[in-house]
């Protein structure tokens, strides 16, 4: 926000499923997922998909990374976990909840669903500048104790996802999966690596 | 004890010293947080008392004598919390800390007392939640 008056942070961290699966090990092309209240599919690659960025110690993204494209029938969704939104000098938006399962299949992938807060590391970029100007680094732990530093200065944060829902669609999910209403598929195929991002240069000016 | 309260003055009224003789005859400690007086229209004015109930009491009932309407804080600012989804975009706006996120729920919590009818917290909700009527 202009002269750094607060920032606000998205995702819900360490319950975040991309974060814990930051490989893209089990969620791919097909992967069967919670989908606003109801069952739906990762049908592909989400936009400004990007493996290529720097990864952490703990192995999570530096930055914004893996983003996905989901599937299903809006008929079986519920109102709890989607809802139309609007965001002032931004426009209309979607509020949809979503939940992956990430199956347990060795070490790896149990110390990766393990990921607390304090390992999440992101980088805090100025919206109010047009160029977006990076102004530091943070992580969720700091991000979800209400204020952050940055250079010295103290800033509020506010969250724009709701950790609350989150909690509730995991919880949801779990239900579905030890009731057998939820079977976990593996991908169809898995997510190319190494992608990364090509700027839109604007020539002739 | 204190209160918030958002007084409603008629048009024929707004050149009348009305805080002076809530503060001189009741002995009201009053906060002025915000103010909107249009002299031949409408105004209103958002104060905190800070007083014994029965003071407190007394000036309302003249405020009431006086035709303008005194309502607590709360009831000026609609917030349809039922259809809240907790995402905490308004918090990012609230500088008084009247909306908070409890830190263990991530439930939104909303303490109208604090509230300074700023009105940011209408726009940043996403599901346009707020309704502030100043
Ligand atoms: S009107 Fe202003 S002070 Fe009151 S709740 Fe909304 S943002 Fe907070
Ligand atoms: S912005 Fe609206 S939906 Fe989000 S927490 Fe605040 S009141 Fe609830």
């Amino acid at each position: 926000m202009p002269k750094s008056w607060n920032a606000t942070y998205s995702t819900s961290g360490e319950l975040s499923p991309l974060l814990n699966d930051p490989e893209l090990r089990t969620i791919g092309i097909g992967t069967r997922i919670f989908l606003g209240g109801a069952q739906g599919y990762v049908s592909w690659n989400g936009t400004q998909f990007n493996t290529s960025v720097p990864k952490n110690t703990s192995g999570i993204p530096k930055s914004n990374s893996a983003t996905i494209a989901v599937i299903g029938d809006l008929k079986k969704m519920h109102t709890d976990f989607i809802k139309a939104g609007y965001f002032e000098k931004y426009g209309v938006s979607i509020f949809i909840g979503i939940g992956i399962p990430i199956p347990l299949l060795d070490e790896e992938m149990a110390a990766f669903v393990s990921i607390q807060n304090e390992q999440i590391e992101t980088t805090v970029f100025d919206y109010g500048s047009p160029e977006h100007t990076t102004m530091g680094t943070t992580n969720y732990k700091d991000l979800q104790s209400g204020e952050i530093q940055i250079n010295g200065k103290k800033i509020r944060t506010a969250p724009l996802s709701s950790i609350s829902k989150a909690r509730t669609i995991a919880g949801e999910l779990r239900k579905w999966i030890s009731n057998k209403e939820f079977y976990l598929t593996e991908p169809v195929q898995l997510f190319p690596t190494k992608t990364s991002l090509n700027k839109l240069n604007i020539k002739g000016e | 004890m204190k209160r918030r309260y958002v007084l409603t003055f008629p048009p024929e009224i707004v050149d009348e010293p009305i805080t002076y003789n809530l503060i001189r005859n009741y002995d009201l400690k009053i906060n002025i947080l915000k103010a909107e007086i249009n002299p031949g229209k409408e105004g209103n004015l958002l104060l905190e008392f800070e007083s014994e109930k029965a003071n407190l009491d007394k000036g309302i009932n003249y405020l009431e004598e006086k035709n303008i309407a005194c309502l607590p804080i709360e009831a000026k600012i609609r917030f349809d919390q039922q259809a809240c989804i907790h995402c905490g975009s308004c918090t990012a706006v609230c500088f008084s800390r009247a909306l908070t996120m409890h830190k263990l729920s991530w439930e939104l919590i909303f303490e109208p007392e604090k509230c300074v009818a700023c009105g940011l917290c209408v726009k940043a909700c996403p599901l346009e939640l707020f309704h502030l009527d100043f």
